[in-house]
């Protein structure tokens, strides 16, 4: 079964009195553990799918099934059980809540699933926080962090509940690219350790190349299939 | 599970918007401070009122004529102008059928009312005293003497006084000053006083009335007072104790003054205002000098030291002239500049010359406007209007305990409800005129004081000689008859007649609107012509005050909590349109609607409950503390308001869960708006750029 599959999904966003298609018909399947990259210049609609596929908005037409589950028919619980319980999110910005600490922030979804028992869940999150890196700065605040850790802080909190699918808007776009390419490297790691499906979206070129697949999308289209 | 993430976020974001959480938690705090003080403060209020009101008057409920012409008012009208309630005709009948009910365990009738006694001056204080030595064949002549020089020195004081001051006072007209004037040389004379004991009459009679009303002294006493079953009331409201004298014995006729009344109303005013000056240094810890209230009455001491120097005879003058000098080290010569010396005392002297006072001067003074024992002439105007007399016997003071000092409780004297039928005019015609016949055939055609002082002081004393006298025919009901108009009544008579209203005790107090229900039921069903009210009711304003209070307290802490709730409310709208992307980052993650709404509570519900309970807890450290040590009452509306010269709090802890709850609903009131309005943020807000 395919974590990602969408048919003839079209996005029209009405702008005054302006209808804008910021996506004309994308038919596109992402098969589990794949590393995507979904690569267009700016306004081709990059984040609008990503939206569709991050159950976060819902398509004008066409058919968009995540992690086995139509999203047309769901309601906005639904939604953001799939959300919860399918999918990771990494920001541009990387969306980290100021008032928590690290541990805190990765543990927060966690929290929210309520599935793990306290000791468990605590157990998890030092994982991930391992993993990227960070544990002598557990305890800091987002603000006392750089970039490059914050955004390895969203990725610890995006897999820290071990979803089917990884989504990341631009994730490097806020980064200087040297810190944006540790950043890729360590999504690619985890990517094979773990056999998460990535799907990212960029339009910095060097980063592009690294994915095993590339979507180009120009203008509310894909242009081809790699 | 996730409520502690909640918590800790919300809890975190009121640490971070420091200074909007400061401003409306200290507008939280202020709020909840003032309503645990100030309901504390107003509960005490009026918890004092409502006892000093329901157990020495009112009683749980009060009964009156369902065709009262003005709503029942025991205190009278704001005004202080008396209501009409109409009248009932049997207590008997009433009480019989009240105490049917199983609620009900006890009525007392009643009739409150307004009247006068005028104890008459000084001067006629000395000439009745004068006129007993003379008719008491026992009298020591030396004491006779020197009654007679003390009457002459006052009348010579009184010439003194008024001397070039008529027109001053302007309340005689021209031919009376002059007739005044010749009056007063008369009686100055040596002339007068020598052939005084030959024709001791006349000249006491001359003396009283063309000199004593020389005195432009207003020395009326007008007080309310109760008339009820002396002993049932006695028995009713347990709090009831005699201070001075006794209680008017079963089935007489008499009076009892409040102590309160009595010790403020008819007592020596010097001596008063001494009292009081030592209470408040005592219980208040005031001292004169520093305490304006003190020295005002130092001052009003000083300015009416006639009311010493007029009552001593010379002898007196002549003791007492010669310990002040001694006192006060003074070689003043002048009594009037002595006594005004003594008068004005200062923290040093004060107890010293309190004790002087009480020792060396208050046994010549009257101390006392009226004594316990003495017969009253009590003046009332009827319900029609006319103006009524009645001499009744002064049996003593009581007082409720407890509320001893509390003006309200001591706002009735209290006399059998056969004297108050006569002065409040129930005397029918016929009644009247058979003791008109009475008199006639009795030869009391001319009830003197004295007479009447016989018939109060000894009610088996002289009569079975002249009922003796009396046709054997007309034996009985002569006596009867006898009865109605003297010194004692039968139970029937008492019990029989009419009453104005009555207090209804109940076994359980909180019944008391059901049992007013049930009142008002029978007596429609039965036709027993009464209606029933609440003790509030039917304490007129007095009842309403402690309403009003808690009304007005209650829309300023609604205005401040208003306040805070706005407040609240605004910070979490811009709480929310801040948040806009950590809230969409957070449903973006998986969080549901829910979970922003109750991060939006938690935090309203963190600041409410941190700063109402700081102002809880601050408000109830006040109580507790100040409560215990009392408020002192500062002048007489504060004494009237505490029921007492203190105002004792108590913390309800009612009040303290109340106060939190009402936390709780603004917490939960103000987070409505915002919270929805953050649930509907978007998860897409999170995946907006920032700038
Ligand atoms: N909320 C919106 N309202 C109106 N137009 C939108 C909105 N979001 C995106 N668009 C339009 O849709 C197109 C695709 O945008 P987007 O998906 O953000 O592109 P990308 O992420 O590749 O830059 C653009 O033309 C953009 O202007
Ligand atoms: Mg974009």
């Amino acid at each position: 079964m395919q974590p990602i599959h969408l048919e003839n999904v079209k996005k029209n966003y009405q702008l005054d009195k302006v209808q804008v298609s910021a996506l004309k018909g994308i038919n596109l399947t992402i098969e589990a553990g794949e590393f995507t990259v979904i690569a267009g210049p700016s306004g081709s609609g990059k984040t609008t799918i990503l939206n569709l596929i991050g159950c976060v908005d819902t398509a004008s037409e066409g058919k968009v099934v995540v992690g086995g589950k139509e999203t047309g028919g769901l309601t906005e619980k639904q939604l953001t059980d799939l959300r919860l319980h399918t999918i990771g999110f990494i920001f541009q910005s990387f969306n980290l809540i100021p008032v928590l600490n690290v541990f805190d922030n990765v543990e927060f979804p966690l929290l929210l699933q309520n599935k793990l028992s306290p000791q468990d869940r605590r157990d998890r999150v030092a994982k991930f926080i391992d993993r990227v890196g960070l544990t002598q700065y557990a305890h800091h605040r987002p603000s006392e962090l750089s970039g490059g850790q914050r955004q390895r802080v969203a990725i610890a909190r995006a897999l820290v509940t071990k979803p089917q699918i990884v989504l990341a808007d631009e994730p490097t776009a806020n980064l200087d690219s040297v810190t944006g390419q540790t950043i890729i490297d360590l999504m690619k790691e985890i990517n094979a350790a773990e056999n998460t499906t990535f799907l990212f979206s960029t339009h910095d070129h060097s980063i592009m190349n690294q994915a095993r697949r590339i979507v180009r999308l120009q203008d509310g289209r894909i242009q081809d299939k790699a | 599970m996730t409520h502690f993430m909640v918590l800790k976020i919300a809890a975190r974001n009121v640490f971070l918007h420091r200074m909007r959480t400061l401003v409306v938690g200290s507008i939280l705090t202020f709020g909840a401070f003032l309503a645990v003080v100030g309901h504390s403060f107003v509960n005490g209020v009026s918890g004092g009122m409502e006892n000093s009101t329901t157990q020495s008057i009112t009683g749980d409920i009060q009964i009156y004529s369902e065709k009262a012409k003005d709503k029942l008012s025991v205190f009278g009208n704001m005004d202080g102008s008396p209501v009409d309630v109409g009248h009932l005709d049997s207590f008997e009948n009433v009480s019989n059928r009240l105490m049917q009910n199983t609620d009900v365990a006890a009525v007392v009738p009643m009739g409150t009312s307004f009247a006068t006694v005028n104890p008459g001056n000084i001067l006629d204080h000395f000439l009745e005293t004068l006129r007993k030595t003379f008719k008491d064949p026992q009298a020591d002549p030396k004491d006779l003497e020197s009654q007679k020089r003390r009457i002459r020195f006052l009348v010579q004081e009184i010439k003194k006084n008024l001397e070039g001051k008529f027109e001053e006072i302007g309340i005689l007209s021209a031919a009376d000053v002059e007739q005044a004037k010749i009056n007063l040389e008369q009686v100055s004379r040596d002339t007068f006083w020598q052939d005084f004991n030959s024709q001791f009459e006349s000249k006491i009679e001359f003396l009283a009335n063309k000199i004593a009303p020389l005195i432009f002294d207003d020395n009326m006493i007008f007080f309310s007072y109760v008339g009820t079953d002396p002993q049932l009331f006695q028995q009713k409201f347990p709090q009831f104790e005699i201070v001075k004298g006794e209680m008017i014995p079963a089935g007489t006729r008499g009076f009892l003054f409040h102590d309160y009344f009595y010790e403020n109303m008819v007592k020596h005013r010097i001596a008063r205002r001494l009292d009081q000056i030592k209470k408040k240094m005592k219980d208040d810890k005031l001292t004169i000098a520093g305490s304006k209230e003190l020295q005002d009455q130092i001052k009003a001491n000083v300015e009416q030291s006639a009311e010493i120097y007029l009552q001593l005879g010379p002898v007196e003058t002549e003791t007492v002239s010669t310990k002040l000098m001694q006192l006060l080290s003074s070689q003043e010569k002048d009594f009037r500049v002595l006594i005004k010396n003594f008068l004005d005392m200062n923290d040093q002297s004060f107890q010293t010359r309190y004790e002087f006072f009480y020792k060396e001067i208050a046994p010549y003074v009257v101390l006392y406007r009226v004594k316990i024992g003495d017969v009253l002439p009590l003046s009332a105007f009827t319900k029609s209007g006319t103006s009524t007399a009645v001499n009744i016997k002064v049996y003593g003071t009581f007082r409720f305990k407890s509320f001893e000092n509390s003006p309200l409780a001591g706002n009735f004297s209290l006399m059998d409800l056969v004297s108050l039928r006569e002065l409040y005019g129930f005397m029918t015609e016929e009644r009247r005129a058979q003791n008109k016949q009475i008199e006639d055939e009795m030869g009391l055609n001319d009830i003197g004081q004295d007479a009447i002082e016989n018939l109060f002081s000894s009610s088996s004393g002289a009569r079975p000689e002249k009922t003796s006298a009396a046709k054997k025919s007309e034996n009985v009901e002569l006596s009867f008859k006898k009865r109605i108009m003297g010194a004692t009544y039968t139970p029937d008579e008492l019990n029989k007649g009419v009453f104005l209203h009555a207090a209804v005790f109940l076994k359980d107090p909180g019944r008391r609107d059901a049992v007013i229900k049930d009142i008002m039921a029978i007596s429609k069903q039965e036709g027993l012509g009464i209606q029933a009210v609440s003790w509030q009711d039917a304490a007129g304003f007095i009842g309403q005050m402690t309403f009003m209070m808690k009304a007005i307290l209650n829309i300023f802490i609604g205005i401040a909590l208003l306040l805070a709730g706005l407040m609240i409310m605004n910070s979490l709208l811009m709480a929310a349109m801040d948040r806009k992307q950590e809230i969409g980052t957070m449903r973006a993650i998986g969080a549901h609607a829910d979970f922003i709404y109750r991060l939006f509570f938690y935090e309203t519900l963190f600041i409410s409950l941190l700063f109402g309970g700081v102002g809880v807890i601050l408000g109830s450290l006040v109580v507790v503390i100040i409560g215990a040590v009392g408020i002192p009452a500062s002048g007489d509306v504060a004494t009237f308001f505490f029921s007492g010269p203190r105002l004792y709090l108590h913390l309800n802890p009612g009040l303290v869960f109340t106060v939190i709850a009402v936390m709780v609903v603004i917490a939960i009131l103000a987070t409505q708006y915002p919270a929805w309005k953050a649930m509907k943020i978007s998860p897409l807000q999170a995946m907006q750029k920032r700038e």
